[in-house]
């Protein structure tokens, strides 16, 4: 195994990462809005602002990335092929955006006042907006994942584990990031109970985004050959050392160890540390994490005929026999 | 489609002159230090003294069902059906690269104009189903180019294979 | 003109002090066009013309392949090989091999001299000033005039490096009418071998099938056909008798193109094949697998032969050559037994090692005492094509003009070969019967050059080096080096500026054999002749003038015009053609012409077994198992005589032979002569070749490299007793973790990619510093020098740093 995939660089990476943040930070803060109406302001401000920014800012990286970036802004002509999910995608990403943009303007106060946006339409269109917007995250999120896993010629990709795994990590740095928002900035006193919530998700996400993770490596090393080299480089190869150290530590333990901490002796203990601390730094920690792990994906994703040369003789089946 | 075309690549006569490559370049106005429509592989088995190396040389292989022309958003990747020759339309690319990652064997590169294969010298003023350069030029005469049938006809008799894939078919012998 | 520092850089097509000029070359030769149809539809489509040349990438003024040149534009920019010319497998070919196909780029390197030059400053300063050409002419005329009177006009030598129509024919015939002998011939050539089969077999015996269809075994043995001669039908028939069932051993250090289809690799270690060939023969004689009929009625001295070779067992072999016993019982049992068979062997085991005389000699015997010689698909024995239908006359080399000294009287030698300052060959052993191929009395380009320094038997005055940079072609570039700092007068005359340029006097620019049309040549088939000029693909570039030119203007100048057409090379190619009928004007004209034959007439299959009459030049008209030919007489430096029988030598540094040096260097190095990628070191600026292999590359066992802790792309120091390289290493399991083997002549940059070219001394990149250069370990028949030598290595740590 020579090289690291190299042909996708660092802008996908970043659009893959902020992505999956924009969508889970939409549908957890959707479904809290909807859940409690009118409550946490600052909170929900914050989530869909979140998803509204890295959805733009993930877009402008992918954009940068292609080789004609001004030719693939005509959407109406750059995307037009029905059965590839690279078309379907930017079509998905437009819509999604346009909602994650609306949400974000209607919730905002000053903005809503601006535009001169009366106090109902604004609950009904926010409270529709929210509604159309979790399918549209769920979509949004799984769809980075379902980019790479349509892309036949990478063994890495090449599974359905790996929509699953962008998505609960999606959702995983979603609701790490408005987390930020709930402990740093909203004012409402219901607050803890939604911070509770958020951990226990928290908990919930990691235990799946792990069991997840152990699916994906489990079934690429049992499937042998170029699928297993390649999962052999992020497990004991060369980007071992951030797979294991940043990711799964960092990324997956530091987050469950803070959310469990906090569940657990959050009504015994309360301290800066405890309040403050402790939930930012879980927060910050798996948003590493789900950088890192899409960094990872796309460095370990080696295209099968340059994995080795024997990869050239086996291929997706290919059978390259020679006398 | 009419008839597909295709290459047929003689292991058995490649000598890795890399005479090929350089044809394709030159005829195509490719410039050295970039990229390439044609690679000579190489497949060694063994060690010293039991070495074994075998040469192919491998341009597109202008798949039956392509995979790039299914990835590509922009609609720019075509199978002509007159000879079933794959054709990208450089002015519709816009060089996101999903169709590398979607070929079995890496064959799209890119340069400022989008991606770039092998057209069997289409854009270079050969007349479709006519000689491309590289069969030209080969010295040993080990790729040969025509209709599929008939080259894989050709060979029936040696121990030969075809190469087969689940999911693209790609139109080329390799014996 | 102004005296002015004038670096390797001013001068060349980039610099805006040319004006005009810089913008025929200046641009690189990587300039594209804008898309239109190219090649025969460019042509229809009238964005695009087409012009015939003859191929230069094997070397200059070549005429092995037709090549068809598209210029759009102004600019050439595509080629191929000509299918009516019959090139490779014949009419309808267009093949042609990377470097031909490459050739569009030549012209335009940015490494072109634009103008002659005159050095100013000291030697290898690199100060110089610019002047006229006809300046330059006269100049050199006037001191050739001087030393002529001097020293006597065996002070000039002339250059030759692989063998070209310019030096065999205007340089050789200069040569002999200015009055000297000294054609400083290379000793790295197929002329050795050649020398060798004409003392051992005969000259017109041959080892290689003539009807390879027909052959049952081919032996490879040291040659390269996939990277010397790949368009040049060896390959491709090869390949279709393999094909058809022909069984192939293949017997070189590195398992290479060719080699990876052969039944039976033999990884000899390099500079042992005489070992080999001589096991070989043990076990044929001592098996009785040799033809009892051929050595009972056509050997001399067979049984004497066969006595004296019983000790060259394959036990005594295996360890010299690392082949297993068996692998040598095994091949040799083969080659005893299996007829028709022929054996391709080369340059790496015949010129370039120390005892490639007798390798030769024992391999050529090994071909005839098993009976393959002139049998069908045996060695040898090509179908008769009925004769050319366009006859020509060829410049004569006008030898008889050269003095035939009393000393040449009194020992039968040749004329002129008594005045020769370092005879490559043993004086008795060249003549008009003896040349053939080879153009006339040569003196060996080392020894020659060693004559400077040591002024015995007398010291050369003026060299004139015309595509040769002696930095490179030849063994250890730093006695090199003091040669040309004492050397009187050198003058070279190239395309590029060479690394030998800081010590010349005189630099002329040459011009390709693109941009000038001055040269033809005749390709016969059976369906009739054909006859290809070049015709000029591309103005000419800068001030300089063909390498034709340069002997025609120099001959003028000298006041030879009466042998030399009047110093008017179309004169002389009117002459040339004389005999045809067809015109000068009408073959540049048209590029090719194509005369058919009508009588009917076809191949046919030859006589067969003609030994009286291969054999008749040898002593007793047989094959000299007992070699009568050479043996007893003396041997070139004439310090004492050629034995009549082999015994082993081996290379100067071995593993089996200087074993007290394995402590200190344990690896074996050598190097591929001719490569696909260069012409010697010609090409390495051409940037679709330099791209494949950008750096200086030496193959090496992961094994081996393992143990130093060198990575695959490492740069590596490589030193031997001699000297050092460094070179990047290069991963390779088809070669014995015992071996390395290099590419050499790395001396040219390559603009267009970034690429530096790599110095000649050590520290450099350029394996003849590397090689033993005792002048009384050279071959004592023919001057071959060993490429082989022990070396020791580690990584280079500090990286690439140029020189």
């Amino acid at each position: 195994m020579g090289e690291l995939q190299q042909v996708w660089g660092w802008q996908p990476a970043l659009y893959l990462f902020l992505g999956g943040l924009s969508a889970g930070a939409f549908l957890a803060v959707s479904i809290l809005r909807l859940a409690r109406p009118g409550k946490f302001y600052k909170t929900i401000r914050g989530g869909v602002w979140v998803a509204t920014g890295a959805l733009a800012l993930g877009l402008l990286a992918l954009i940068s990335e292609v080789e004609k970036p001004f030719q693939a802004l005509l959407l109406w002509q750059s995307f037009v092929n029905g059965s590839s999910w690279m078309a379907i995608g930017a079509w998905l990403l437009l819509a999604s955006f346009i909602v994650f943009a609306l949400s974000a303007l209607l919730t905002t106060d000053k903005v809503a006042e601006a535009l001169r946006v009366k106090e109902e339409a604004r609950a009904a269109a926010n409270k529709v907006l929210a509604i159309i917007g979790i399918p549209c995250s769920l979509a949004v999120a799984g769809y980075t994942g379902i980019l790479l896993s349509m892309a036949p010629a990478v063994p890495l990709w090449d599974t359905w584990l790996l929509p699953a795994l962008f998505t609960v990590s999606a959702l995983d740095t979603g609701v790490a990031a408005v987390m930020l928002f709930a402990v740093l900035a909203e004012r409402d006193e219901g607050i803890g109970a939604v911070r509770r919530a958020f951990e226990l998700a928290v908990i919930g996400l990691v235990v799946l985004e792990a069991i997840v993770l152990t699916a994906f490596v489990v079934s690429l090393q049992s499937a042998g050959g170029a699928a297993a080299t390649s999962v052999g480089i992020l497990t004991g190869g060369a980007l071992q050392a951030p797979f294991w150290g940043l990711f799964v530590a960092v990324g997956l333990a530091v987050p469950l160890v803070a959310a469990v901490v906090q569940v657990v002796a959050a009504k015994r203990i309360d301290n800066e540390l405890m309040r403050v601390a402790v939930p930012v730094g879980g927060s910050a920690c798996a948003l590493v994490g789900g950088l890192t792990l899409r960094f990872l994906i796309l460095l370990a994703g080696v295209h099968a005929a340059l994995a080795s040369p024997a990869a050239l003789q086996a291929i997706q089946g290919a059978t390259f026999l020679i006398s | 489609m009419s008839k597909q075309y295709g290459f047929h690549m003689d292991t058995g006569r490649c000598i890795k002159c890399w005479a090929c490559e350089i044809a394709c370049k030159q005829w195509n106005g490719i410039p050295a230090g970039g990229i390439k429509r044609r690679t000579v592989h190489e497949i060694d088995e063994g060690t010293f003294p039991n070495v074994s190396r075998t040469f192919v040389s491998l341009s597109c292989l202008h798949c039956a069902e392509p995979a790039c022309a299914a990835v590509c958003p922009a609609g720019a990747i075509s199978k002509r059906s007159e000879d079933g020759i794959v054709v990208v339309d450089k002015d519709k690319c816009i060089g996101c690269h999903y169709c590398f990652f979607a070929c079995p064997f890496g064959i799209p590169q890119y340069d400022e104009n989008g991606m770039d294969k092998c057209d069997c010298c289409i854009g270079n003023g050969v007349t479709p189903g006519d000689t491309p350069h590289c069969v030209a030029a080969c010295p040993t005469q080990a790729l040969k180019f025509g209709p599929l049938d008939e080259l894989a006809a050709e060979v029936s008799e040696q121990t030969v294979l075809q190469m087969v894939t689940a999911d693209t078919v790609p139109s080329i012998v390799v014996s | 003109m102004s005296e002015k520092k004038l670096t390797r850089r001013s001068f060349l097509a980039g610099t805006a002090a040319l004006g005009a000029m810089a913008a025929l070359a200046g641009c690189t030769a990587q300039e594209t066009l804008e898309e239109a149809p190219a090649g025969q539809a460019g042509v229809e489509s009238g964005d695009a013309e087409v012009r015939h040349a003859w191929c230069q990438m094997c070397g200059p003024a070549c005429t092995y392949c037709s090549t068809l040149c598209y210029v759009k534009d102004g600019r050439w920019v595509n080629v191929e090989g000509n299918p009516e010319a019959g090139n490779n497998w014949g009419v309808g070919s267009r093949s042609l091999c990377g470097k031909g196909n490459s050739a569009m780029q030549v012209p335009y390197s940015p490494n072109r001299l634009m103008y002659p030059m005159k050095r100013t400053g000291e030697k290898g300063e690199g100060k110089f000033e610019r002047i006229t050409w006809e300046q330059a002419i006269q100049e050199i005329a006037d001191k050739l005039t001087e030393q002529k009177e001097q020293y006597g006009p065996e002070s000039l030598g002339v250059l030759s490096p692989q063998a070209w129509a310019v030096i065999q024919t205007l340089g050789r015939r200069f040569l002999s009418v200015h009055g000297s002998p000294n054609y400083m011939h290379s000793a790295i050539c197929a002329m050795q071998r050649a020398a060798s089969k004409v003392i051992s077999i005969g000259k017109q015996a041959d080892c290689y099938p003539g009807q390879i269809d027909k052959t049952k075994l081919l032996v490879i043995w040291g040659a390269n056909p996939e990277n010397s001669e790949i368009n040049r039908g060896k390959p491709m028939k090869i390949l279709d008798a393999r094909q058809a069932g022909m069984q192939m051993i293949d017997i070189r250090p590195m398992r290479e193109g060719i080699g990876s289809k052969a039944d039976i690799w033999v990884p000899v270690r390099p500079g042992t094949d005489l070992a080999l060939a001589l096991a070989v023969l043990n076990v044929i004689c001592s098996e009785g697998l040799y033809d009892a009929d051929f050595t009972a009625n056509w050997c001399n001295g067979f049984d004497e032969f066969a006595a004296h070779i019983t000790k060259f067992t394959p036990e005594w072999a295996s360890p010299i050559t690392g082949i297993p016993t068996d692998q040598i019982y095994q091949i040799a049992r083969m080659m005893g037994t299996t007829k028709p068979m022929g054996i391709l062997y080369g340059n790496g085991i015949g010129d370039q090692a120390n005892d490639g005389n007798w390798t030769c000699i024992c391999i050529c015997l090994i071909e005839a005492i098993t009976g393959n010689l002139d049998i069908p698909g045996g060695g040898g024995a090509g179908m008769t094509l009925p004769p050319s239908l366009i006859k020509t006359n060829a410049i004569e080399m006008l030898t008889d003009r050269l003095e035939e000294t009393e000393e040449d009287k009194a020992n039968g030698y040749f004329r002129g070969m008594s005045k020769l300052v370092a005879n490559e060959f043993p004086r008795w052993y060249q003549n008009a019967d003896t040349f053939g191929g080879g153009p006339g009395p040569t003196s060996a380009y080392y020894k020659a050059f060693m004559s400077i320094l040591t002024e015995e038997p007398y010291p050369l005055r003026c060299v004139i080096g015309q595509n040769s940079n002696p930095l490179s072609a030849t063994r250890q570039p730093k006695n090199i080096v003091e040669a040309l700092k004492k050397l009187e007068y050198y003058v070279v005359v190239d395309t590029a500026w060479n690394t030998s340029c800081d010590y010349a006097d005189i630099v002329l620019p040459a011009l390709t054999n693109y941009e000038t049309s001055q040269q033809f040549a005749i390709k016969n088939r059976v369906d009739g002749t054909w006859i290809g000029m070049n015709q000029v693909v591309v103005d000419p570039i800068g001030e300089g003038k063909s390498d034709w030119d340069f002997y025609m203007d120099l001959a003028a100048a000298m006041g030879y015009g009466d042998d030399f057409w009047g110093g008017d090379m179309d004169e002389c190619l009117r002459w040339q053609l004389e005999p045809s009928g067809i015109s000068l004007d009408e073959l540049r004209e048209k590029g090719q012409i194509f005369v058919e034959r009508t009588d009917g007439a076809t191949a046919t299959e030859p006589k067969y077994r003609r030994y009286d009459t291969l054999f008749a030049k040898l002593p007793n008209g047989k094959v000299q198992c007992y070699n009568e030919y050479m043996g007893g007489k003396l041997n070139n430096l004439e310090t004492g005589t050629l034995p009549y029988l082999p015994e082993y030598q081996g290379p100067p540094e071995g593993i089996a032979e200087t074993p007290e040096l394995l402590e200190e260097y344990p690896l074996v190095f050598s190097d591929v002569h001719a490569y696909r990628l260069c012409n010697h070191s010609c090409y390495v600026d051409v940037p679709y070749l330099r791209e494949l292999q950008p750096y200086p590359w030496v193959k090496i066992n992961p094994e081996t490299a393992k143990k130093y802790g060198i990575g695959d792309g490492d740069w590596m120091k490589v030193e031997s007793p001699h000297g050092w390289v460094k070179m990047v290493a290069r991963y390779f399991d088809a070669i014995s973790p015992e071996v390395l083997m290099a590419r050499r002549g790395w001396w040219l940059p390559c603009d267009e990619l970034g690429l530096p070219g790599y110095g000649c001394f050590d520290g450099g990149s350029e394996v003849n510093v590397l090689y033993d250069t005792t002048i009384e370990n050279f071959d004592p028949f023919h001057s071959a020098m060993a490429k082989q030598t022990l070396v020791r290595i580690s990584k280079l740590e500090e990286g690439d740093g140029n020189e």
